[in-house]
């Protein structure tokens, strides 16, 4: 039945980092009503700006499954942890759709539907995921800021205040780590 | 994996040459690498990767999360929603899926459109609700109206509402595929505009406009859909979730929610006027109102509340993030012209439209749906937009370019006035300059625009805006947070200090703002490269707030230097003018020297008539303040010259309702009222009264000056108690606004002396003439005008009671004020003249009094005319004096000649 935002969604976030595992089952389908009550009409507006959206929309799930009442530290925190988070609720959603994909016969129709109409040099979550993976062991500081910008839908100003550096340093970074992703993603793929 | 040393070699190489072009890029590239062909590959690599156009990862992010949700939307289809049998999908919402649902039974075939309710938002007592509310809906009928025909619950106990089924496109996709002219899309807009207004008139507040609410069939009709279905969504009714309540608000498509909604504030019908006017925005110019930055949500949300949008014509003509010009091209195309005719279309009438539906305080849009209807038709007929007459707050933002000078100091002689501009305006005015600026500034002015957001975003900007204690703790934590963060750029320091020390001053808090101010004097003096101007400027907004804190001599000594700095050999600009226009305003009032002030107004005008632009609300201005000077000594006839000049040219650029209008109309009601011309003064004043109190509220010390103005009009007219009344209102409204220190509270204790003076009451008319010079003691320097007046009057009162030696003093240090201040070919050294004659005559001093008193009632009469006051008085002294000496033949005269 209809469901107030969980009040113990920050509890959970926590377990999860701690090392729980099965955090993770019970965060899922929180992020993913959260996500789906989202208005996704914003994310399909206009072929330019959906992306731009898709963002927000990411941003807008953690700011209602927040608990108002968490100050600005923990807020930091909590969107560390929240982007990690949408990063696999994400990746492991995709993920199960390309093997359901690989099965053949099973409902193609309704998953055609699903596959992304590819614009050049289209990039998918999987293989994004993958590439940050590298990232990670390379520059662990670059991956971080890529996972809040893109994941947690922080702003530049946002990361900055964070992660105590300036704007401009977090958008040289994210300019040189988006370089870097693409790179390895189109030698992933090729 | 990529050895650490050289991964670090990469990362620096790729943010030096970053920002570099590609010639340089490359030349750069090849001295740093050597022979070192591995590394330049590279960085090359990355840098051409380097693109700013398009973000893949936002789309493959973008991607990931569209198809989660899709996921599950597809569950119903080819089940069973009450008769209806769901076919397709028609859409997605924010909270909900439509579906096309068909009925196909015995009686007929029926298409329908079934909005199914996200289970999980709606809460359970809503629910009832929705259920009781239905029926209301569901009597809306309307033919541009989408009827609902039922409701209920599917199995799993979720909600859904069966709706009329139209065929059709939304609006926008309506008007662009047909490339519909602008005269078009304002039709269609006016019919939408009409189904509006029926569901208002029904009170039913849809709350939810947007274009992909509003269909428009193959004929061309709209369809209005969802009516009044968002508020049974919103659970305003459990004040306890109130955080809740705000989250629910904002699943509202939030670029198109009004302030209120953003700020959980009650939803009227101004909200729909709101949203029709972010409608109005998307279909002229292809765009969503907050778009020009990329906002995150909750900045969009502030944005809202604070920044006030982009103007429709110009936003045609600028690219968002990646954008290039066949964007541009092809949303002018769509419109059936190019991108610059577009902008020309759009600016005037319309962008002024679109802002006063999109203001953000409610009571200030347009009063009805069928008001912004009224407005687009009469655009469309060629004839003059309301909006564009009532709309001072767009023209005052172009006006803040004078560097927030007080856009009208000339009250400020009449009774003081400081325009209380909202900060938004100023933000909204520095970005707006930013925009033409280098990209470093721009950073600059975003920095302070964030840091300003982020202090006044605490608060309802509604309630900062008109409470004072809200805006001024606002203003102290905004101080502190600048004090605290030691990481602020010189220059965003200065200009945040300067932020918050003019909002400090317009708040009357110039104590508070003096101290901030100077530090960022200090920040200008100190800068590297030097801006002269930069310096000058926040001089002169030193010199204000001292002005008004009465520190008249540091005032003038920093707005001298101000100057020096301007005089650099080029062409005076209008900056320069501006500061002239203070330094008159300044000499006026700390040295009432009439003279230079007159010089500097001179000047500053013959500037702003030689600079180029649009500078006739600064013309307007100087030459209303030039009536100051020049009835300060006495030359009524020529202040009321100015004064009706800077009247017509107002009239006939900015309209009525500005508030430099109703200034200059005050202006000119005082001078009326010294001239006798009590019924035009009378209509002059009420007509300023009506224009401060429909555009500023009640409380302001312009509304001040005119009570205290039409005051000394009831007076003259026999109407003493409603004289007092008027006084004291204006009194107290003063002394809360700027305390009870400020040098306009004495003044209007003098008009209230005054008023008792003449009424016979000489003990309370003494009480207050003594308050006010124990304020002008302080407030003011010594030699100035008010405290010649107050003296004047003091020594009246004694006179009557018959201490004359007391009176004299009083008289003599007055008439020495007068004399060396304003000169003796003057009204008020001959009024003190006349008093000073009648003195001496009642002392017996007959030799020396008669002359003086015969004197000063034929200046009295040259300056004021017979039927002032003060010649009345003169006159009938100098005919008592004649008829106690048995020359009634003279007293006759004098008493018979006008």
């Amino acid at each position: 039945m209809a469901r107030q935002v969980p009040e113990n969604f920050t509890q959970l976030l926590t377990e999860w980092r701690s090392g729980q595992p099965q955090a993770l089952e019970r965060l899922t389908p929180l992020v993913y009503d959260e996500l789906r009550r989202l208005a996704r009409s914003h994310m399909r507006a206009e072929r330019g700006g959906h992306t731009l959206q898709a963002t927000a929309v990411v941003h807008e799930a953690f700011l209602r499954l927040i608990q108002t009442d968490v100050d600005l530290q923990d807020r930091v925190h909590f969107f560390a942890l929240a982007s990690r988070l949408m990063r696999r609720v994400l990746v492991d959603h995709a993920k199960s759709r390309s093997r359901l994909k690989r099965n053949a016969g099973v409902r193609d129709l309704i998953i055609e539907e699903f596959v992304p109409e590819s614009p050049t040099g289209a990039v998918d979550v999987i293989a994004l995921d993958e590439a940050l993976e590298g990232l990670q062991q390379l520059e662990p500081r670059l991956a971080q800021v890529i996972e809040l910008h893109y994941f947690g839908g922080m702003t530049y100003d946002e990361i900055a205040s964070a992660l105590a550096t300036s704007p401009s340093t977090v958008h040289r970074d994210i300019r040189l780590a988006k370089a870097w992703l693409l790179r390895e993603i189109a030698g992933a793929g090729s | 994996m990529i050895p650490r040393e050289r991964w670090q070699q990469i990362q620096s190489l790729f943010q030096e040459l970053a920002d570099m072009d590609g010639a340089q890029r490359t030349s750069h590239l090849e001295k740093r690498c050597g022979g070192d062909e591995d590394l330049r590959l590279s960085v090359q690599s990355l840098l051409a990767l380097d693109v700013t156009s398009e973000d893949p990862l936002l789309h493959a992010i973008g991607a990931a999360a569209d198809s989660l949700l899709d996921d599950h939307r597809d569950r119903l289809i080819g089940t069973r929603i009450g008769p209806y049998r769901v076919v397709s999908i028609l859409g997605y919402g924010g909270m909900s899926t439509v579906y096309r649902g068909e009925r196909d039974d015995a009686q007929y075939h029926q298409t329908v459109a079934i909005k199914v309710l996200q289970h999980a938002a709606v809460h359970p007592r809503l629910r009832s609700r929705l259920h009781s509310e239905r029926h209301i809906l569901a009597t809306l009928d309307n033919p541009s109206i989408a009827r609902l025909i039922d409701s209920g619950d599917i199995e799993d106990g979720t909600p859904y509402l069966v709706m009329e089924f139209v065929d059709g496109d939304p609006i926008d996709v309506f008007c662009d595929s047909r490339n519909l002219f602008i005269r078009e899309r304002l039709e269609l807009f006016i019919a939408v505009c009409g189904a509006v207004h029926f569901a208002h008139r029904n009170l039913i507040v849809h709350r939810d406009i947007k274009a992909s609410n509003i269909f428009v069939t193959k004929e061309g009709a709209p369809k209005l859909l969802d009516f009044g279905i968002a508020k049974l969504l919103s659970p305003e009714s459990f004040a306890h979730t109130v955080p809740v309540t705000r989250l629910h608000e904002r699943i509202l498509t939030p670029e198109n929610a009004a302030p209120e909604q953003v700020l959980g504030r009650p939803i009227t019908t101004a909200t729909d006027v709101y949203s029709l006017g972010v409608l109005l925005y998307l279909l002229l110019t292809g765009r969503s109102p907050y778009r020009l930055l990329s906002y995150s949500q909750l900045q969009l949300e502030r944005a809202i509340c604070v920044d006030d949008p982009t103007r429709p014509s110009q936003m045609v003509i600028s690219k968002l993030q990646g954008e290039v010009d066949s964007d541009l091209n092809r949303i002018s195309d769509q419109r059936g012209l190019s991108p610059q005719r577009l902008r020309t279309r759009l600016s005037g009438d319309l962008d002024a439209i679109v802002a006063m539906a999109m203001r953000k305080e409610p009571d200030r849009r347009y009063a009805s749906v069928e008001a912004l209807a009224d407005d687009v038709r009469r655009h469309l007929a060629g004839q003059p937009v309301r909006a564009r007459q009532g709309d001072w707050r767009y023209n005052t933002a172009k006006f803040l370019r004078r560097n927030l000078l007080p856009v009208v100091a000339t009250a400020a002689l009449f009774g003081g006035l400081v325009l209380i501009a909202g900060m938004t305006l100023w933000q909204n005015h520095r970005i707006s300059q930013a925009r033409d600026a280098t990209a470093q500034e721009r950073d600059r002015a975003q920095q302070v625009s964030a840091f300003m957001v982020d202090v006044f975003s605490r608060a309802d900007p509604f309630r900062a805006q008109g409470k004072e204690d809200t805006a001024k703790d606002l203003l102290a934590q905004g101080a502190e947070k600048i004090k605290a963060n030691t990481t602020l750029q010189p220059e965003v320091r200065a200009q945040l200090l300067e932020s918050i020390g003019l909002a400090d001053r317009r708040q009357g808090l110039s104590e508070i703002a003096i101290p901030l101010l100077e530090q960022a004097v200090g920040i200008r003096r100190e800068a590297r490269p030097f801006d002269a101007r930069k310096l000058a400027a926040a001089m002169a907004n030193l010199a204000e707030a001292q002005t008004d804190a009465g520190r008249f001599v540091t005032a003038e000594k920093n707005i001298q230097e101000a100057l020096s700095y301007l005089q650099d050999g080029n062409a005076p600009t209008a900056e320069t003018a501006d500061i002239l226009f203070q330094y008159g305003h300044l000499l006026l009032l700390a040295k009432s020297d009439s003279q230079r002030a007159t010089q500097l107004f001179t000047q500053a005008l013959s500037i702003y008539r030689s600079v180029p632009g649009d500078q006739h609300l600064a013309i307007a201005t100087t030459l209303s303040s030039l009536a100051a000077p020049a009835m300060w000594s006495g030359d009524f006839s020529s202040a009321e010259k100015y004064q009706r000049e800077g009247l017509s040219l107002l009239r006939s650029t900015v309209g009525h309702n500005y508030p430099d209008y109703a200034s200059v109309l005050q202006g000119l009601g005082y001078i009326l009222t010294e001239r006798g011309k009590y019924a035009e003064a009378e209509q002059t004043l009420n007509e300023a009264l009506q224009i401060e109190r429909g555009d500023f509220g009640m409380d302001n010390q312009r509304i001040a000056a005119i009570e205290a103005n039409l005051g000394t009009i009831y007076q003259r007219q026999g109407n003493p108690e409603r004289a007092v009344a008027l006084t004291m209102d204006a009194l107290r409204l003063v002394a809360t606004r700027l305390g009870a220190g400020h040098y306009l509270v004495g003044y209007y204790l003098d008009a209230l002396a005054h008023l008792y003076l003449v009424n016979d009451n000489l003990m309370v008319a003494e009480s207050h003439a003594r308050r006010a010079m124990l304020i002008y003691a302080q407030a003011l320097p010594a030699r100035h005008l008010y405290v010649a007046a107050t003296r004047h009057l003091i020594g009246e009162v004694l006179l009557r009671r018959g201490e004359f030696a007391a009176a004299e003093i009083e008289l003599r240090t007055a008439l020495d004020l007068d004399l060396s201040l304003v000169g003796p070919a003057n009204w008020r050294a001959a009024r003190t003249q006349a008093s000073l004659g009648w003195l001496l005559i009642a002392e017996g001093r007959e030799a020396a009094g008669e002359p003086m008193l015969v004197a000063a009632r034929k200046q009295l009469l040259a300056s004021l005319g017979a039927q002032h006051p003060e010649t009345k008085l003169a006159t009938s002294r100098l005919a008592e004096y004649y008829r106690a000496h048995h020359r009634d033949n003279d007293a006759v005269k004098i008493l018979s000649s006008d």
